[in-house]
């Protein structure tokens, strides 16, 4: 089961204690009301008992009525019932009611002389029993019942409930909304960090008076000041130090040229070591250009703001001399940075003609609302154990280098990703038609 | 080598660099004169009268940019700019200090001798002899603009405005294609004889150089005007 995230534990634990909270109140406003209006009613009803007992004393005392006569003249209230109890030997005389349907403490503390009153059931429904002692040993019993009570308390505990509900998921809202403020600032720190992530070291999380958040976006300030910092300065230290090695390069090149141009007249072994020099200098200078575009690559980059070009003539300049291999379809224009896509393409194409016996093809048509780039060569492929690999820094696969010939830096294919990625795109590989090695890249097309 | 070498004046800092670019540039058939800095660089430019400029952008404590902007008073000489940094703020403010063309450090010597044979292959083509008969009337009227590529001239009424290499070769290939849109690797390749670079930076600067001395309002041009995401058109008014 998936756990409840912070907003919905919130949430939840808000709306059950709004439901606890308003339960609980509603038990007792019933216990309560319940309690007060029992109360009230048994009241009335020995109040209307005592009054009723008196009058039906003074039935029998003073007028000499019988206590038939006594009792039918009395009065009773809707719901309920009488009976007069005469002295021991004497018959009852009942309305609704037979002696046997009192309660039996009540009939006997009555007839102590004690005017009592009961809250009994019979036969399902509560009642209230009074009793009245008389003179001459009569004892007068009034029994009303409580239904309508009960339906007044029943409403009552359905109020509640409905309350309870409503007060519920009112508890809820709250619950979502407190939720809300307490995650806005986290979420705001949240997005500084993907924005922070994606490259943007300028991302910060906005700055609060709120003393309770100041210490998260504060701290998470400060480490993203550190880590632009460090970034920077690394970038910065590897920019520096492949400028530095341009000078003593040019040197080394220049000079290295003026070896190669009089090599006819030097020894056999130093002709060979001339060569080891020539093909390792120019391989020292393209490692140096791609240490510096990796160092590039730290620089924020938005794809979105770049020129529109168009893809294939950047490609016909990578393939120039060999027209035929191109293939464009479609509209091939992106928003990309020519410099980055013309070395993706150099590269791709570098990559076929140094490890896989050169470009068979590159095709550039429009994919969708994409701009593909494929590069076929007709080499033996790549095994698919490499196929992630090949794209990782100074990674050479498997062919054992050459001494003469240049092997590349190791760097072309990191670089491709890198660029291709940065320019929002994504690049894999697959099997060319012609069982060769086949390299995609594929970026937005201008229009997307 | 004799008379018929090309004399380079090579403006560099770096003593090891410069003697080795010497040693280098010489095989391959150059004549080299060297300086050290702007002042000695100016006072050589001035002493030897050098057919191509090749200047380091960052001279110890000087400028290589002043030298340009200081040559580019009264030379339209062709100039190649030489950096140890590839990044676009240091390209573009030698370019717009009104050099032809740039190389990035390390310099390989193959492609630096085609540089300089490329800015210099204006110098090659006929400037005098017979009228210009294919003079190009880009604007109309006594202040209108002309241009013919026989006569190696563009024209502001009678006054010549004057080009430097690049910029002449630019205006003589999009006037070639006069109301038709050539793209960047297009003018890349035919000006500048590059075959294989994407640098936009190259065109874009001489384009806008080219502007400031064609165009009466250079932000708003009516001859050299751009299209978005493809490239460069060349049109004339009425």
């Amino acid at each position: 089961m998936r756990t409840l995230g912070l907003r919905g534990r919130v949430i939840l634990g808000f709306a059950a204690g709004a439901l606890l909270l308003s339960m609980m109140l509603t038990v007792v406003t019933d216990v309560v009301s319940a309690r007060y209006l029992v109360d009230q009613r048994e009241r009335a009803a020995s109040r209307q008992a005592v009054v009723n007992g008196l009058f039906v004393e003074s039935r029998l005392t003073k007028d000499g009525a019988d206590p038939a006569g006594a009792l039918g003249a009395v009065r009773l209230g809707t719901g309920a019932d009488a009976i007069l109890l005469g002295p021991s030997g004497e018959a009852s005389t009942a309305i609704g009611l037979s002696e046997s349907d009192l309660p039996p403490d009540l009939v006997t503390a009555t007839e102590a002389g004690q005017p009592s009153s009961q809250i009994y059931r019979s036969g399902g429904s509560p009642l209230v029993a009074v009793g009245v002692p008389l003179g001459d040993d009569y004892a007068y019993f009034e029994v009303t019942e409580l239904d309508s009570l009960q339906d007044t308390l029943r409403t009552i505990i359905w109020a509640g409930m409905a309350a309870a509900l409503l007060t519920s998921l009112l508890g809820a809202a709250l619950g979502w909304w407190a939720a809300s403020r307490v995650l806005r600032p986290i979420n705001e720190v949240a997005l500084a960090a993907a924005k922070l992530a994606s490259g943007d070291l300028d991302a910060r999380a906005p700055t609060t008076t709120d003393p309770d958040l100041t210490a998260i976006s504060s701290s998470f300030n400060a480490m993203a000041d550190t880590l632009a910092g460090r970034i920077q300065r690394d970038a910065q230290f590897a920019a520096d130090v492949s400028h530095e090695l341009r000078s003593p390069l040019t040197t080394m090149a220049a000079s290295a040229s003026v070896l190669e141009s009089r090599r006819a007249e030097l020894p056999e072994v130093a002709q060979e070591a001339v060569d080891l020099l020539v093909v390792d200098v120019s391989r020292f200078a393209e490692l140096l250009e791609d240490l510096l575009d990796l160092a590039r690559d730290h620089e924020p980059f938005d794809p979105t703001a770049q020129p529109v070009i168009d893809l294939a003539d950047i490609a016909s300049v990578a393939v120039a001399g060999r027209p035929d291999v191109l293939v464009r379809r479609g509209d091939t224009r992106v928003r990309a940075d020519a410099r980055r896509i013309g070395r993706v393409v150099d590269n791709l194409v570098q990559n076929a003609d140094r490890h896989g016996g050169g470009v068979e093809n590159v095709t550039v048509e429009q994919v969708g609302s994409d701009v593909r780039l494929a590069v076929s060569d007709s080499g033996p492929g790549v095994p698919p154990e490499d196929r992630e690999a090949v794209f990782d820094r100074f990674s050479r696969g498997t062919s054992t280098p050459s001494r003469a010939a240049n092997t590349g830096t190791g760097l072309g294919l990191a670089l491709v990703r890198d660029h291709v990625l940065a320019h929002g795109g994504a690049c894999w590989y697959e099997d060319a038609d012609s069982g060769g090695a086949c390299f995609v890249v594929e970026i937005p097309g201008a229009e997307s | 080598m004799g008379a018929m070498a090309v004399k380079t004046l090579l403006v560099e800092d770096d003593d090891r660099i410069r003697a080795a670019l010497r040693l280098a540039l010489r095989e391959e058939g150059f004549d080299v004169v060297e300086a050290c800095d702007v002042a000695e660089g100016l006072a050589a430019y001035e002493r030897d009268q050098p057919d191509v400029l090749l200047v380091d952008v960052m001279l110890g404590n000087s400028d290589g940019r002043d030298l340009i902007r200081q040559v580019r008073t009264h030379s339209q000489v062709p100039i190649i700019i030489t950096s140890a940094r590839g990044d676009t703020t240091d390209v573009v403010a030698g370019l717009e200090a009104g050099a032809d063309d740039y190389i990035v450090k390390p310099i390989v010597v193959k492609e630096l001798a085609a540089r300089i044979r490329a800015v210099r292959r204006r110098e090659a083509a006929p400037l005098q002899g017979e009228p210009a008969t294919d003079v190009v009337v880009l604007s109309p009227g006594p202040e209108g603009l002309t241009f013919s590529v026989g006569g190696g001239w563009l024209r502001r009424g009678s006054d010549e405005v004057p080009l430097t290499a690049m910029e002449f070769r630019l205006l003589v290939e999009l006037s070639q294609h006069l109301g038709q849109m050539l793209s960047r690797p297009q003018l890349l390749e035919r000006v500048w004889g590059y075959r294989s670079s994407n640098d936009d930076r190259l065109v874009d600067v001489t384009v806008r150089r080219l502007r400031v001395k064609l165009e009466r309002d250079a932000s708003q041009p009516q001859h050299l005007v751009t299209v978005r995401g493809l490239g460069y058109r060349l049109q004339a008014t009425t």
